[in-house]
């Protein structure tokens, strides 16, 4: 992957009329450094940064106490450790401004990811740095990012596949007459995430378990974001199972729903809905076509079938070096899809008690259209759990 | 929670705008006094609240964050972004848009955390709202954090023993099995936050075990085996309603060699030493400065660009700073996570991170559950549950 982000950069940037690219965002930081560490978000008044000049090496700039971390998983072998003034962006700024004045030219651009900077931290840069021109270069990072390499395609693959197998892998061990508290369940989850392997670091992977009146909301018990709590599934109840993994710093977004037995009748009603707009996304989906015109597609297709959708929501997103990224597919992106894009498709419906039923899908845009990814079983229907042992 | 909720008001009264907006994580759960879920994770979206001088405070946000927010407790308005209409930002942008214009705000001074906001959210304000005249507030939002209330105190204190009883649960999981078949790192480090979260508390942030090598630096992917003799770092940050604390504790897997013991007992002696100097009228920088001074006078090395601590509160690192820059003074109801690191016999880097309050008379440890005073050992019996 190193090769082939480094590549895309590089000559993104050789095209480019900017001198540099000068980026803040924990999740761009990530992407340029291939530095998985998961904390950055976690301090916002720490500064991290990569220079990426035209012409040379890029540079990570980072606080001294990060620094060994960094390289130690990063492709990028230049640091600029700095000693912190705390809540002051002054020392991030001392380095970047002398970094830049000896590396890019005084008439050059340098482009700032100013949709995740600081607007304090930006005013100081352009303050020391007013003989440069500093610019936007979200659109720019927007489109590297937004177009997976083989390599990027291959890992999100991968940690799909691993978390539909994590939850089908808690899914087996769901019985009706021996049932366990959704806090078990919950904790199952995170168990088969990590006998598979998959990263778990502190709030980088949640897992919830919900069921009954309780998966009627996304965060049911806030603030005790997936933990779980002491409620025992009944016999014909659904249960939605979530997994928000990672590995290597890439990213999954999951949703399963099983039933408490044999499915209901109105179970498999509702839970037909979410099949069906996944069957008319995935017939729909290629390159070309635009995420708004995806969106009033599968509003349509749930239309005429009587599917109740879940409102003000998009019913998908991107996925990457974080869990939630473009493209969107609602009305307000005009995204076109291309080969390469990986998207999270998110269809909630109203189950039959009020459950928020979800089937979260890994999509890989392709050339002919394109693939559902990391199926550990056939989701055309629910987990029905068995009886007993 | 009542006088932090009070005090908000009288801040927010106080200053000279007439209406103030946090979209920082840790801002917004300090002023709306909620917390989201995840949302550092989430770069484009993002929620915000709104403090008029008078009148109920709104909340900003997307659907699936909205009813997480009236669970706990939210009384203010609520403003629910359509995201099916606009996305990311732009969907922000447009709700606050018409916030301010519907609460007659539009043509007035309004606070913004500006160590929050991003350049490029500004920039759409701006242009969405042009007559509006914008104004950091982060001195306000530094001011009102950096001094915590006794109810803000008491979540810190209760989040403490959740964290601590949760590491020691883990070890005792330890115990007995590095051999046959023996933990993962992970399995271990996941052991802490599921012990954590079943005492009581509402999450964890950072989570981090170290073993042997992989302990000279600061973090490392938690993979591989726990082998014995092995000196180790549990580092963990947790929360408990919105509240947080940020601890570290060491071990050594079997029994420790006098030289562990000795790096250990160096670490502590210079905790000691900060603690006499932890105390209100004290400048952050002096307390560093004592710390640095006494390592040199005996000859202990320690991890001096780091700093020495930081405060906690309604996030796991923030104001006031205990290094060589920051000269805030130190005051009743601060909060520091005290945290000097040394070096172990192999280069590891060790810490026995506590939680203390400043008093009237000098501190107090919140994070008081066990004392540390030596390396944990795992060497009981197996414990498999």
């Amino acid at each position: 992957m190193k090769q082939e982000i480094k590549e895309k950069v590089s000559n993104t940037l050789q095209e480019s009329d900017l001198e540099a690219l000068l980026v803040f965002g924990a999740d761009n930081v990530q992407y340029l450094s291939g530095a998985h560490l998961h904390y950055p978000v976690a301090y916002p008044d720490r500064y991290i940064a990569i220079f990426w000049p035209k012409e040379g090496d890029p540079v990570c700039i980072l606080p001294v106490e990060w620094e060994t971390s960094f390289l130690n998983l990063s492709w990028i072998t230049k640091t600029r450790g700095y000693v912190e003034k705390p809540g002051s962006p002054s020392a991030i700024t001392e380095v970047v401004t002398h970094l830049v004045n000896t590396t890019v030219r005084k008439t050059g651009g340098i482009g700032v990811d100013t949709n995740r900077i600081p607007l304090n931290l930006y005013n100081r840069l352009e303050g020391s740095l007013e003989e440069y021109h500093l610019e936007s270069c979200d659109t720019l990072l927007k489109d590297l990012r937004i177009i997976k390499t083989p390599k990027e395609l291959e890992l999100l693959t991968e940690v799909a596949k691993r978390t539909d197998h994590t939850i089908a892998g808690q899914a087996h061990h769901v019985l009706v007459v021996q049932a366990s508290t959704e806090m078990s369940n919950t904790e199952n989850i995170r168990v088969h995430a990590l006998e598979r392997e998959l990263d778990e670091v502190g709030h980088h992977a949640i897992a919830q378990a919900t069921s009954g009146p309780n998966s009627a909301k996304f965060w049911p018990n806030a603030p005790m974001y997936g933990i779980g709590f002491d409620r025992v599934p009944k016999h014909h109840d659904m249960m939605r199972m979530e997994l928000v993994g990672t590995l290597n710093g890439y990213w999954s977004n999951g949703a399963r729903m099983l039933t408490m037995g044999e499915i209901t009748a109105e179970q498999k009603a509702a839970y037909q809905g979410l099949v069906a707009v996944r069957e008319a996304a995935v017939a729909a989906i290629k390159p070309g076509l635009k995420c708004s015109e995806l969106y009033q597609t599968l509003r349509a297709a749930a239309d005429e079938k009587g599917i109740e959708l879940l409102n003000r929501m998009a019913l998908g997103h991107g996925v990457g070096v974080t869990n939630f990224e473009p493209p969107y597919i609602s009305r307000g992106d005009d995204t076109e899809l291309q080969s390469g894009m990986v998207i999270v498709l998110n269809p909630i419906v109203p189950g039959p008690a009020g459950e928020l039923m979800m089937g979260k899908d890994t999509v890989i845009v392709t050339e002919e259209g394109c693939r559902i990814v990391g199926w550990y079983k056939d989701w055309r229907e629910p987990f029905i759990s068995n009886y007993t042992y | 929670m009542d006088l932090l909720e009070q005090k908000i008001k009288t801040a927010v009264a106080a200053c000279e705008c007439d209406a103030v907006i946090a979209v920082g994580v840790d801002n917004f759960n300090y002023l709306s006094q909620t917390v989201l879920p995840f949302a550092e994770y989430y770069p484009e979206r993002k929620a915000a609240v709104l403090i008029p001088k008078e009148g109920t405070p709104t909340i900003v946000c997307p659907l699936d964050w909205s009813q997480a927010l009236r669970d706990q407790g939210w009384k203010g308005e609520m403003v629910i972004y359509d995201e099916t209409e606009a996305v990311g930002q732009e969907a922000l942008v447009k709700s606050i848009e018409q916030l301010l214009v519907s609460e007659q705000f539009d043509k007035n001074r309004v606070g913004i955390d500006n160590a929050r906001v991003t350049k490029g959210l500004m920039v759409d304000l701006s242009q969405s709202l042009p007559e509006v005249e914008w104004e950091s507030v982060d001195p306000m939002i530094r001011g009102l954090r950096i001094i915590k209330t006794p109810g803000e105190v008491s979540r810190i204190e209760a989040v403490c023993k959740h964290a601590d009883r949760g590491i020691i649960y883990a070890l005792m999981h330890l115990e007995g099995s590095h051999e046959n078949p023996g933990y993962s790192v992970a399995e271990f480090t996941e052991r802490i936050r599921v012990h954590v979260n079943e005492n009581g508390a509402s999450g964890v942030g950072i989570l981090n075990t170290s073993f042997g090598s992989d302990g000279q630096i600061y973090y490392t992917p938690q993979e591989g085996w726990i082998k014995m003799g092995d000196l180790f770092r549990m580092d963990v940050s947790a929360h408990y309603l919105g509240y947080w604390t940020n601890i570290g504790r060491m071990g050594v897997t079997g029994r420790p060699t006098p030289e562990q013991k000795a790096a250990y007992s160096e670490n502590l002696q210079l905790k000691e030493n900060a603690l006499e100097m932890l105390k209100p009228g004290v400048a952050c920088n002096e307390v560093y400065a004592h710390v640095a001074h006494t390592a040199e006078k005996q000859a202990i090395g320690f991890w001096k660009d780091v700093g020495i601590g930081h405060g906690v509160g309604a996030s796991h690192h923030e104001p006031p700073y205990l290094n060589l820059s920051c000269s805030t003074e130190l005051k009743p109801g601060m909060v520091i996570a005290l945290d000097v690191y040394t070096y172990g016999p192999r280069k590891e880097l060790i810490h026995s991170k506590d939680i203390y309050e400043i008093t009237e008379k000098g501190n107090r440890k919140l994070s008081w559950y066990r004392a540390w005073s030596e390396l944990y050992k795992t060497t009981g019996f197996r414990a498999t549950h």
